[in-house]
């Protein structure tokens, strides 16, 4: 709360001086006082809160303040990088060699029978890798060379290589991925875990979404949604050009100092109103609009990447001032750093059907690989020589996979390479605190149809990231509409094989 | 159904005679001493009572086993040592009353009555609660589950599905009520047989194949509320996993021949066989606990900003972290020194230290884990951490850290990682510490091609 | 059919007209419609009984032969029970108080919280029915007059202390508005709030950047005028895009029922009544509305208090809004560039410039965004 006075003028002096040092002051630490009672109140309550107590006098800290996990967390943060569009595991992670050989062929109707594709129609046929498969590391992790940065600290990933999920749709498949449950109104993952663990910034929100791609994800705001979670707990989207955060700018004309006059005004008047009114509520909300005004100054800053040193900024490949992926992920760490809870990502433009060649595997998917390989990698290598790796999980993962077969859009065979949305096996990986290093869980067949090993579901994973943050899946919950609901609804078991 | 009625008071009855005699053989034994000579008439009332409580003991008793529900075998013994110590009461009471017997009878008669009294007493309780009831939760006895449960993953393929798999599941959650003991509603599930047949309503518990055609499972899966769940409310609950391993039996045949390798595994299957081996082989760890932090400091540090939080909603361990703190004043130091018993893990970027701050770091020697990153840490000061022993990883990137600075911390026992990206830290320097494999150091400066 | 020709044509015009079109629900007729069977126990493979439409039994009502809707809607508005005023009822006091007497509004049984006065919950219920045949607006007023709801909303330390929620009602009420009632009230204390009453749904002010979905080609298109100023009602709503400023103040984004929303207390909702173009354009029109008042300063100023409709303003509060002024006054003098963002429409920009800071403030004060 440290604030520049320099080159004001006697009059205004003397006015900021009355109210800074004899009323702000004074009483924030009337407030401090008050407040700490309340955020003693808020741990003792802090989970399983009962709904019939949240009518009452709220305040932010009793929501966000930070909260002890259940079991002793392995992270403390999530990075969650979501290739919004499903990225193809055949290009990728899942290597297929007898796709090679069976490439062009027809597919054999046994493969299709009971099943349900999004375009596919009729009997489409094979289509081998697109790309070249390289064993890397010490771990012999298979990555092809569309992510040759990512393929050099292969034994930094740990794999999940038969995932399953039940959406094969954009939208909802997205949804299930990042709410549990495929249909929307049900509160993100990010929601979850800074309702389940508070947040550590006191002037940064505790869950921050950052989109590129240039569109927003096909299930719109739902993804990082705080369902029927108090609203505190949704996700902040940040933007790229202008304010990051909605209204944080002053409009023009109004100068950080007027407007620090103005808040103090509010504030001067507000503890008049206390004093009347004895609302503990008003307490509050004069902390939080010294707080907004704290926020003016420190989110913008946390937010700009132009402070990085030029080699950081090479590292990661970004270039300060444009929309991003590389801005983004560089922006992940700076958040994480700065203790931001979770931060999602979205990337849009990974749905690969070969319709023209911005879609197509060997084109425009292979641009989009490049776009994001350097700066993964990046992000990897430098958490981990500022020793913030270890208290980190970075999950990266579309909302399905891509099947083996060439897509057929409604029978007729596509101009370019693509693959159609596969539910039944794709790839993800993690890496971070607390899991084990160049490790491989799970298998599909011989052409990536199915898995034939440690196949894991999407409630799995979600039973697995709060594992890693500390949280129970099956303790998280929210008592709304008569029941107790939790992000893993009724499902997940945490995947025990990956764990360090 | 009015035997049934009256039956069901036995477990009530019973425990007149049973405090009666113990309170006549105790008066007739003691009444031997001088002192207790007064209460030598009461002798034989109190046998009396006793024996015509006795009496009614038996008769309740006989019409609650008249329902089947419990073993011939086993309420034979309890049955006939109810009615001898029914008889051995009267005759004490004869005895004490009309007969006047001759010394060494007066005190055999009451210790046998008194064996006797304790031994009925004891196998009533048996059938009543089942067998381990008493000595479950003794310290020498591991849970239920872990004593039944024992095999190991390296047994597990060739592990009997029957055997050592569904009937220990069998034994903890259903044979208190329907084996040999009991037989709840005329069901036995402890013999193949018996499930097949199925109980008073004549649905077989049983139906090979069909798991959910099978009234055992059907029963477990009802809500809880109802009349039907088993097992009933109150009782431990068969779990997920075990619902799994059930129905996966049942549905491969219900054969007691089978091995776990014959059959085929689905996912969940695996997963549950998995939690239930390492429920069986949990050995508790021993944890270290500390007394909980006093909570007027945490508050105070808590109100200047300061993240205390214990390392999970169970412990008293404490991480602090300063990042909402600008500056951390001398009274800051002195106040994280008060949580020296319990802070384990200290992050901290951009402080500046004083030798106040120092000092109290020195003392936290319970920390595991110490950030001083983009500190303005000095090479001699991090001498003054050659205490901690516990520590294991340090963060003094971007400080001005030299080789001669870490070198001092290299005996630290129990430090693993060292962070020293943006320092004066030499490449062949760390190359020769990360070369001898205790200690890694992080030094950074990754390129990207 | 009329027979007179002009007659004829007349109604087939009518007939033929194209109206707005209104969905309303109807009852299939019997031969279509459809059997409902129960699933065991929610697995929809496997059909148990047949059930039919009816009333259910416990509540013993048998209206009319065969049981539909009118049947139910009988039930509802029965005289006989309370069951659908005492819940009316207490949504309206929750709608008040801030608490219902139930506090559960959503859910007024078992698994709900007792009533705290049951017996005022009952006698309004039965006033309802009996006395205003069921008009809200009559309710309203009934609670509106009530020597309770008329208490003063001071908050003593002591009374805190025994009563924090204010479920004694020892006090009036006292809890925030709603995201719709804070824009509508910043509106139309501005002198902007439209009164426009019906139509379809308008944009007002939102951020560039909220609607940026794949596949769909819909744009914000703000709206002209006064519709600009419509009610917060008329905000049109895109579930996947909620409008922000609503959602910073715990409104939802409507994707499942919610009868009851948890009010918080953040920074982002100071940022957006400070910084939200839609609330500067009412600050600067409530400038402009204080700027007519006769007199000086303070006459300006109190007229604003009037429109806020903010009594017992103390001497020092004025004073710091006073300050305030002039402290913008000195400040806007300093910025060397003029400012740009106002009409000049005075003779003093300034002048006007800082009664819009001021503005500002006022239309951010605790006792503004709170009901009193």
């Amino acid at each position: 709360m440290s604030r520049k006075k320099d080159h004001i003028p006697l009059s205004q002096e003397a006015f900021l001086q009355n109210i800074t040092l004899q009323t702000r002051r004074h009483f924030l630490r009337k407030c401090s006082l008050a407040l700490g009672g309340m955020a003693l109140g808020g741990l003792l309550n802090s989970c399983g809160q009962d709904t019939t107590a949240m009518n009452g006098v709220q305040n932010l800290d009793r929501f966000l303040s930070p909260k002890s996990p259940h079991q002793t967390g392995k992270v403390k943060s999530v990075i969650y990088l979501h290739m919004a569009g499903a990225p193809s595991q055949l290009e990728l992670f899942d290597y297929k060699p007898l796709l090679h050989k069976l490439d062009g062929q027809s597919c054999p109707p046994s493969l299709l029978e009971d099943k349900q594709f999004a375009f596919i129609r009729g009997v489409p046929k094979i289509l081998g890798p697109q790309a070249e498969f390289k064993q890397r590391g010490e771990s012999g992790a298979w990555i092809s060379d569309y992510l040759p940065n990512l393929a050099s600290i292969a034994d930094e990933l740990c794999f999940l290589k038969a995932v399953k999920t039940d959406q094969f749709n954009h939208a909802p498949a997205q949804l299930l991925m990042q709410t549990g449950h495929a249909r929307a109104g049900r509160p993100s993952m990010g929601a979850w875990v800074t309702y389940g663990l508070g947040s550590e910034n006191f002037n940064l929100p505790g869950f921050i979404v950052l989109t590129s791609g240039g569109s927003n994800p096909s299930a719109g705001k739902h993804v990082w949604s705080a369902g029927f979670l108090p609203t505190v707990y949704q996700g902040v989207h940040c933007r790229s050009k202008g304010a990051p955060i909605l209204f944080l700018d002053n409009p023009e004309g109004m100068s950080r100092k007027l407007r620090e006059a103005s808040v103090d005004a509010i504030n001067a008047i507000n503890e008049e109103a206390y004093e009347t009114f004895g609302d503990p509520e008003t307490l509050t909300r004069i902390a939080q609009y010294e707080m907004a005004f704290n926020m003016q100054v420190e989110v913008p800053k946390v937010m700009d990447i132009t402070k990085e040193p030029e080699s950081i900024l090479e590292l990661y490949g970004a270039s300060p001032g444009e929309a991003s992926f590389a801005n983004n992920v560089l922006l992940a760490r700076r958040l994480v750093e700065n203790g931001v809870r979770f931060v999602q990502l979205f990337d849009w433009g990974w749905d690969a059907h070969g319709t023209e060649k911005g879609t197509a595997l060997d084109f425009g998917f292979k641009d989009k690989c490049r776009e994001i390989d350097r700066p993964i990698t990046a992000l990897i290598l430098d958490l981990k020589q500022r020793g913030l790796l270890e208290e980190t999980l970075i999950v990266w993962g579309g909302e399905f996979g891509r099947t083996p077969m060439a897509e057929n859009r409604n029978g007729v065979n596509m101009p370019f390479k693509g693959r159609d949305h596969h539910p039944d096996a794709f790839a993800m990986w993690m890496a971070g605190g607390g899991l084990k290093k160049g490790y491989v869980h799970g298998e599909t067949d011989e052409i990536g149809f199915h898995a034939v090993e440690g196949q894991v579901s999407v409630y799995d994973i979600q039973a697995t990231i709060l594992h890693l943050l500390g949280l129970d899946h099956e303790q998280l919950t929210y008592t709304f509409q008569g029941r107790d609901f939790r992000l893993t609804d009724v499902f997940g078991t945490v995947i025990k094989e990956i764990l360090a | 159904m009015l035997d049934q009625f009256i039956g069901r008071f036995h477990p009530l009855l019973v425990h007149i005679p049973i405090g009666v005699l113990i309170v006549a053989i105790g008066f007739d034994l003691i009444s031997r001493r001088r002192v207790f000579r007064s209460l030598e008439p009461s002798v034989p009332a109190l046998y009396l009572i006793g024996a015509v409580g006795g009496v009614f003991s038996c008769i309740t008793g006989y019409l609650l086993s008249s329902n089947g529900e419990y073993a011939t075998e086993q309420v034979n013994p309890h049955m006939w040592m109810g009615i001898g110590l029914t008889i051995l009461a009267f005759f004490l009471y004869l005895f004490k009353q009309k007969l006047k017997p001759p010394s060494i009878f007066s005190l055999v008669l009451p210790l046998i009555s008194f064996i006797l009294l304790t031994v009925t007493g004891h196998l009533g309780g048996n059938l009543t609660h089942g067998e381990n009831y008493l000595t479950q939760y003794a310290p020498w006895n591991l849970s239920e589950e872990q004593q039944i449960f024992h095999l190991t993953r390296e047994e597990l393929p060739h592990a009997y599905v029957y055997t050592d798999i569904v009937q220990p599941i069998l034994q903890t959650k259903c044979y208190r009520c329907h084996s040999t003991t009991k037989q709840k509603g005329k069901l036995r599930l402890d013999e193949i047989e018996w499930m097949l047949k199925g109980g008073k309503s004549g649905i077989p518990s049983l139906v090979v194949g069909d798991p959910e055609g099978s009234e055992m499972i059907h029963r477990i899966l009802l809500p809880l509320v109802e009349e039907e769940h088993m097992p009933p409310k109150g009782k431990p609950q068969v779990s997920s996993e075990e619902l799994t391993i059930l129905r996966w039996w049942i549905a491969h045949g219900g054969d007691i021949e089978a091995i776990v390798a014959d059959l085929p595994q689905p996912l969940e299957v695996r997963a549950a066989l998995d939690k239930l081996i390492e429920r069986g082989s949990q050995v508790k760890e021993e944890i270290r606990t500390v007394a909980n932090a006093d909570p007027k400091v945490v508050t105070a540090l808590e109100q200047r900003g300061f993240i205390v939080l214990p390392i999970s909603a169970d412990q008293n361990w404490l991480s602090i972290n300063t990042l909402n703190v600008d500056e951390l004043s001398e009274e800051d130091w002195d106040l994280l020194g008060k949580l020296s018993p319990q802070v384990v893990s200290l992050k901290t970027k951009g402080v500046s230290l004083s030798a106040k701050s120092l000092e109290v770091i020195s003392q936290l020697t319970e920390l595991q884990e110490l950030s001083l990153n983009h500190s303005s840490i000095q090479d001699e000061e991090l001498t003054k951490l050659k205490d901690l022993h516990n520590l294991q990883s340090l963060n003094v990137t971007a400080t001005s850290i030299s080789d001669q600075g870490i070198k001092a911390i290299l005996d630290l026992q129990n430090l693993e990682k060292v962070f020293v990206f943006g320092t004066d830290v030499s490449q062949v320097f760390s190359d020769s510490v990360n070369d001898s494999g205790r200690i890694f150091i992080e030094r950074g400066g990754y390129i990207l091609r | 059919m009329p027979k007179n020709k002009t007659l004829q044509t007349t109604y087939q015009d009518l007939l033929n007209a194209s109206t707005g079109k209104t969905l309303i629900m109807k009852e299939r007729p019997a031969e279509i419609q459809r059997t409902t069977q129960v699933f065991d126990r929610g697995n929809w493979l496997v059909k148990m009984d047949t059930v039919h439409p009816a009333i259910p039994s416990e509540l013993h009502f048998q209206d009319q032969q065969p049981t539909n809707r009118l049947e139910l809607a009988n039930w509802m508005t029965h005289k006989e029970h309370p069951l659908t005023s005492r819940t009316i009822v207490n949504r309206l006091w929750e709608q008040i108080f801030g608490i219902g007497i139930v506090e559960t509004v959503e859910d007024m049984g078992s698994q709900g919280e007792p009533p705290t006065h049951p017996e005022l919950l009952d006698a309004l219920a039965w006033r309802m029915i009996h006395e205003n045949d069921w008009s809200l607006k009559q309710m309203l007023k009934t609670i509106f007059l009530s020597s309770t709801y008329q208490q003063k909303s001071e908050i003593g330390k002591e009374a805190f202390e025994k009563d924090p929620r204010n479920q004694l009602y020892a006090r009036g009420p006292r809890v925030r508005l709603s995201a719709e009632q804070i824009r509508d009230n910043t509106l139309a204390t501005a002198g902007l709030l439209s009164s426009k009453m019906y139509g379809p749904s308008v944009m007002p002010y939102q951020p560039d950047g909220i609607w940026v979905a794949p596949y769909s080609s819909m744009k914000w298109k703000m709206s002209e005028g006064e519709d600009r100023y419509r009610r917060a009602i008329y905000t049109y709503i895109r579930r996947s895009n909620p409008y922000p400023a609503f959602m910073t103040f715990d409104a939802t984004d409507r994707e499942v029922c919610t009868s009851r929303r948890v009010r918080t207390n953040t920074p982002l909702q100071a940022l957006v009544t400070l910084n939200d173009v839609s609330y500067l354009e009412a600050a600067k029109a409530f400038a402009v509305r204080m700027e007519e008042a006769e007199g000086g300063l303070r006459e300006k100023i109190m007229l604003g208090l009037e429109l806020m409709m903010v009594e017992n303003m103390s001497e020092k509060q004025i004073s710091i809004l006073e300050e305030l002024y002039e402290a913008s006054l000195v400040e806007m003098a300093e910025v060397t560039t003029p400012t740009v963002q106002l009409v000049s429409h005075t003779e003093e920009p300034e002048a006007l410039n800082a009664l819009e800071v001021v503005a500002n403030a006022m239309l951010n004060l605790d006792i503004f965004l709170v009901k009193n």
